[in-house]
């Protein structure tokens, strides 16, 4: 690690970070991206890791998606994760693509970040100068762009424990199996709390907190729908698919808080 | 032991599942110079200078040619129809004064290595004065082709219908998605002065004689060799002007030159499927008989006809009157140039468009008679009797049994059971519908040869001139060849693909190789048990055969999101006699995926600008297996009297019953809310609009 | 593709409307600015970076003032570029108008925007989201150079980092400077 971060305070914004490729080299392949450098840091084995310590999930940045979708840990915790990374692309995708490279890639219509939105995670960011933590909200900037500097790499990802009686749900909508969503919804609800983050609804994964504070205060399903749709600012088809996700969704959570 | 009509798995499989293929890619040449071009990023615009200096001159960089260093070599020939106008618009092999379509090749460089003749490519200084484009088929400013037919008393038998049903479709533009993409090597064999090509292609006949045309060279001093294929779908029937400007440079430069596309190429610039508008209508009588049919159809051609690139709307309009005995037809064509690259055949090639537009008009008057759709059709069905059946539109139906196809056809579906849920689910608020469509499959005709040489050791060699990629020839002529000769299908080689070697012969598309390349290795066989010979060459010819089906679907249309749901589409083919049913599903279900596809997803799409907006996968939306729904299918066998193995087609027919199947159940589902059809694909957003356009 | 914006800029129209006429002052308001005259009067040139994550699409062209009309205070720039690397190219119609009203002067910005090459094919429909982002930053630039708020050194090199984002987020909160898109322009200064 310590090679790769002296790598990218050498080189900065000539180099971008290259783990498992599923989001990079297609660009690269267009043409699109022309980074002078890339820094290779797949053989970073320390920064593979998914493990729990007080309460909290530590993520190492460069987990593969499929350890995540496998990871029994996950899935007895903080099973949106494990539902989510189903979602992403195909098995073969899994198989390489990294939680850090879909997080840092930021792309609207992911389906890890949206979740990690929901769970209020935290994002690690190490450098040769510093290290520091950022929060969802300072994280995500807009569409495949997030606040880490060129000389920072993203090491870990920390998700809180979740209360008891909590429920939680990722849906989405894809023209085809697969491929980028059209419209998608997590949600974590629990006592008194409510997380609701759409995907592909704007340049970042979307908080509805004007939807979270009517569901605290006991609105219906379909009336917290409509206003996360409302807030999305999408209009149309669009914005009917974020209502119907995220009904979808809020209906789910609260079933399996309650079970 | 006979082997026709037996489901033996493909003998070519091993070397394809274990990687021991050889694609154009995999071949290699001392001396190579890798290819790549520098294409237009305007859709229509005069080219006003290319100053190739800094390309030139860039890493391993050997030459940059553009039109002008080219002027020496011709146009690929145009295309042409039958009875038809068509104006001379052969593809150029480099852009010279204009530029037509986005992705037209421009200029060529040549490197050691493809990375560094893209990288050089980039580096061409291409200028442009941008023009208006012309993007609708519907814009007649430049007509490449005009062909219209009026047979029978069209004009009485519309002023004395009971009812009138018409409706107007646009069929959009496919991308026909080969899993390999175009390529080409070329050397030239100063020794022989042979031109020796080899071509990811459908047939060597049709490149040999393009090439020859293109050159200006004797077709004897050309040498076309296909290598394994990697599907083709009908986009690698004539070859691209990459292909001429890759054999003139190795004439040119010496040195063999060595061309692979990769995908955005293929999306930019490889010929599309479909492209019709098309304005139809029924006279209808008050007892269900359909008097006469009208129809205009729009199609959008591209910007140059290839020589295929007629044929697609051809065959649409001669198939309009599809299954039915209906007396009167008029039907113009005309084809417009569009600043988009050319059409051309794709998997259906015309015959999708037209099950579309004829089935859709049958289950309109269905609905508007208040008659079942399916004994309306059977009302108008080419009786069993009737056959050999001359249409109205002047082809001739050589055999068929359309009722016993729709009945398989109903049954596969259960449409009793069917029909009771469709009941329940629209009491319970759902959104079903049921459908069907009729496919007439033109297939075979013109000719095909065969030679079949007795080796010493005792095995047999059959060169033919027809040409797989990825249909399974090498089994099913092995079987056919064996059956005649009483020997076992392990005991044939075919061989096919090097035209020094091959007998002459048309090609492979139009479902055609079994009728005919099959048929002419029959002749072959029984000439060689006849006479004795150790090698015989015959040329077997053909009129025009027509496979049929009946395709049925129930679909459900999600009212939240809009999605279609085919919960189930059967399939009743009658392709004549099945040489071998394992392989003959095979490319039913094949074409099947790809008729869903063009239902449910496909579509290429341009901007106002002619700017593609469909370059990729990410955008260009292609079927997984996750979307493809319980298909069941059934063969029917009518043989054809036309060759002796009694058969016809059956590559092809998926790719036409299933959109009309889907379309016309899309339709049923929409009307039972008040709503009119639809134009496919049907995408989530296009149904949800339908369904959400009354509100708000 | 059509792209509208606007902004009410807290001085008076005439002020606002001599600012519209200087060019490189108005390029010199956005962030990592700075033009050269091309030698012919009123056109200038330059090289635009434009950058969003990994992706980055340079291009070479120029700017230059096209209409002017006078009474009805409207200015059209023409804006022309090229890949540097590539065959694609941008070509926008920057039409301005102004508008008085009681807080000062409203910019109305109406461009009409055609891209050619990998990023429109590309783009995922990326590129509606990108060039409105770039106009907003336009029309904010602009606001800033009428009330004389320009930095004294701008950075040569294309930036696209938290530095840069900060004072956007404070400024504008975070669903607006997500609205705004990740670009920097960096017209930098060209030898022809």
């Amino acid at each position: 690690m310590e090679e790769a971060v002296s790598l990218l305070a050498r080189y900065g914004d000539e180099a971008k970070v290259l783990a498992g490729g599923q989001s990079l080299i297609p660009l690269l392949n267009f043409r699109l991206a022309r980074p002078e450098r890339l820094v290779d840091v797949n053989r970073i084995d320390e920064l593979a890791y998914i493990r729990r310590r007080d309460g909290v999930l530590h993520i190492g940045a460069l987990t593969r998606m499929a350890s995540l979708e496998r990871s029994p840990l996950v899935a007895g915790r903080w099973p949106l994760l494990a539902e989510a990374a189903r979602l992403v692309g195909h098995p073969q995708i899994r198989s390489r693509g990294t939680v850090g490279g879909s997080v840092a890639h930021a792309d609207p219509a992911a389906e890890l970040p949206a979740a990690l939105a929901a769970l209020g995670a935290g994002f690690h960011a190490a450098s040769q100068r510093k290290s520091r933590v950022l929060a969802v909200e300072e994280f995500f900037i807009t569409h495949l762009t997030t606040a880490l500097e060129p000389e920072e790499l993203l090491v870990e990802i920390t998700v809180p424990p979740l209360p008891p009686r909590t429920g939680a749900a990722i849906v989405e909508h894809a023209r085809v199996h697969g491929d980028f969503a059209l419209g998608g919804c997590a949600v974590v609800v629990g006592p008194r709390k409510a997380s609701i983050v759409l995907l592909a609804a704007g340049p970042t994964p979307l908080r509805a907190g004007a939807a979270e504070e009517a569901f605290v205060n006991g609105a219906d399903v379909d009336e917290v729908a409509e206003l996360a749709a409302s807030e999305s600012g999408l209009s149309g088809y669009r914005r009917a698919l974020a209502a119907e996700l995220t009904r979808r969704a809020l209906t789910m959570a609260t079933e399996r808080a309650s079970a | 032991m006979t082997y026709v009509g037996r489901p033996l798995p493909r003998a070519e499989d091993v070397r394809f599942l274990t990687g021991r293929a050889r694609y154009l890619a995999d071949l290699e040449e001392d001396g190579v110079l890798h290819a790549a071009f520098a294409r237009s990023p305007h859709a229509h615009a005069r080219l006003v200078e290319v100053d190739t200096e800094a390309a030139a001159s860039a890493p391993g960089v050997v030459a940059v040619l553009t039109g002008a260093d080219l002027a020496g070599v011709g146009t690929l020939p145009s295309g042409s129809v039958e009875d038809g106008v068509v104006a001379d618009a052969g593809h150029p092999v480099l852009a010279r004064g204009v530029v037509r379509y986005v992705g037209e090749p421009v200029a060529l460089v040549l490197a050691e290595s493809r990375a560094a003749a893209e990288d050089a490519a980039d580096l061409i200084d291409d200028r442009y004065e941008p023009l208006e484009p012309v993007l609708s088929p519907r814009d007649e400013s430049n007509i490449l082709v005009r062909w219209s037919r009026s047979r029978g008393d069209v004009e009485g038998a519309f002023a004395k219908a009971d009812r009138l049903v018409s409706c107007s479709f646009t069929i959009p533009r496919l991308v026909a998605a080969p899993l390999e993409g175009r390529g080409a090597l070329a050397r030239y064999d100063a020794a022989e002065d042979v031109l020796v090509v080899h071509c990811s292609a459908q047939d060597p006949h049709r490149p040999l004689a393009h090439l020859s045309h293109a050159l200006g060279r004797d077709p004897e001093r050309i040498r076309i060799v296909i290598p394994d294929v990697g599907g083709a779908f009908g986009s690698k029937g004539a070859i691209g002007p990459e292909v001429v400007a890759v054999a003139a440079a190795a004439l040119r430069l010496g040195r063999p030159v060595k061309w692979v596309e990769d995908r955005l190429e293929n999306f930019l610039a490889a010929y599309q499927g479909r492209g019709l508008e098309a304005d139809a209508e029924l006279a209808v009588s008050a007892d269900g008989r359909l008097l006469a049919l009208r129809a205009h159809l729009h199609a959008d051609l591209g910007a140059y006809l290839y020589p295929t690139t007629p044929v697609s709307g051809h065959t649409t309009a001669m198939l309009l009157t599809g299954a039915y005995a209906i007396p009167a037809a008029e039907v113009t064509l005309v084809g417009a140039a569009t600043n988009k690259p050319p059409t051309g055949p794709y998997r259906g090639a015309g015959r999708p468009e037209a099950a579309l537009v004829i089935e859709r008009l049958v289950e309109l008057a269905a609905r508007e008679l208040g008659v079942d759709p399916f004994e309306l059709r059977r009302r108008n069905f080419v009786p069993r009797e009737a056959f050999p059946y001359e249409t109205a539109l002047g082809w001739v139906y050589d055999s068929g049994d359309y009722e016993r196809c729709l009945d398989r056809a109903l049954e596969l579906l259960g449409i009793e059971d069917r029909r009771a849920e469709r009941e329940k689910a629209r009491a319970e608020g759902r959104i079903v519908g049921i459908g069907a469509g009729m496919v007439i499959e033109r297939c075979g005709g013109l000719w095909e040869s065969a030679r079949v040489q007795v080796e010493p050791g005792g095995g047999v060699v059959v060169w033919t001139g027809s040409s797989p990629h990825g249909q399974g020839h090498e089994t099913t002529f092995a079987q056919i060849a064996a059956d005649e000769l009483g020997i076992a299908p392990d005991d044939v080689t075919v061989r096919w693909g090097d035209s020094h070697e091959v007998p002459p012969g048309i090609g492979t598309f139009a479902s055609r190789s079994v009728a005919m390349g099959g048929s002419a290795i029959v002749q072959a066989c029984r000439e060689l048990r006849e006479t004795g010979a150790s090698s015989v060459e015959v040329r077997f010819e053909s009129p025009l055969l027509f496979s049929s089906g009946a395709y049925a679907a129930a679909v459900e249309i999600e009212r939240a999101t809009g999605r279609l749901h085919v919960l189930r589409l059967v399939a009743a083919d009658d392709p004549g006699k099945v040489i071998n049913p394992l392989l003959a599903e095979g490319q039913v279900l094949g074409a099947v995926v790809q008729g869903l596809g063009e239902c449910l997803a496909e579509e290429a799409v341009y901007d106002e600008e002619g700017q593609p907006r469909t370059a990729s996968f990410a955008d260009y939306k292609l079927l997984t297996a996750a979307e493809i729904p319980s298909v069941a299918t059934a063969f029917v066998e009518t043989p054809s009297p036309h060759n002796p193995l009694g058969a016809k087609g059956v590559g092809e027919a998926g790719a036409i019953g299933t959109p009309a199947a889907v379309a016309n159940a899309v339709a049923d589902a929409l009307a039972a809310e008040g709503l009119p059809g639809l134009d496919p694909p049907f995408t989530e957003e296009r149904l949800w609009q339908a369904l959400n356009a009354r509100e708000g | 593709m059509k792209i509208r914006n606007e902004v009410t800029v807290p001085a008076p129209l005439e002020q606002t409307w001599s600012l519209l006429l200087d060019v490189p002052r108005v390029v010199r308001a956005l962030p990592g600015a700075t033009v050269e005259p091309d030698g012919v009067e009123g056109v200038y040139r330059g090289d635009l970076k434009v950058r969003l994550g990994p992706v980055a699409m340079e291009y070479e062209g120029t700017a230059r003032l096209e209409d002017v009309d006078e009474d009805e205070h409207v200015a059209s720039f023409l804006v022309e570029g090229r890949e540097r690397r590539g065959h694609g190219g941008a070509t926008a119609t920057i039409v301005n108008r102004l508008v008085p009203t009681e807080e000062g002067t409203r910019l109305v910005v109406e461009t009409d925007l055609s891209v050619t090459g990998r990023a429109a094919q590309l783009g995922r429909g990326l590129m509606e989201d990108v060039a409105a982002g770039l106009l907003d930053r336009f029309a904010q630039g602009l606001e800033t150079a009428v009330l004389g708020r320009e930095e004294e050194v701008a950075p040569s090199e294309l930036d696209v980092g938290a530095a840069v984002w900060e004072p956007l987020l404070r400024r504008y909160g975070p669903i607006a400077a997500a609205g705004v898109g990740g670009f920097l322009l960096g017209l930098a200064v060209r030898r022809r």
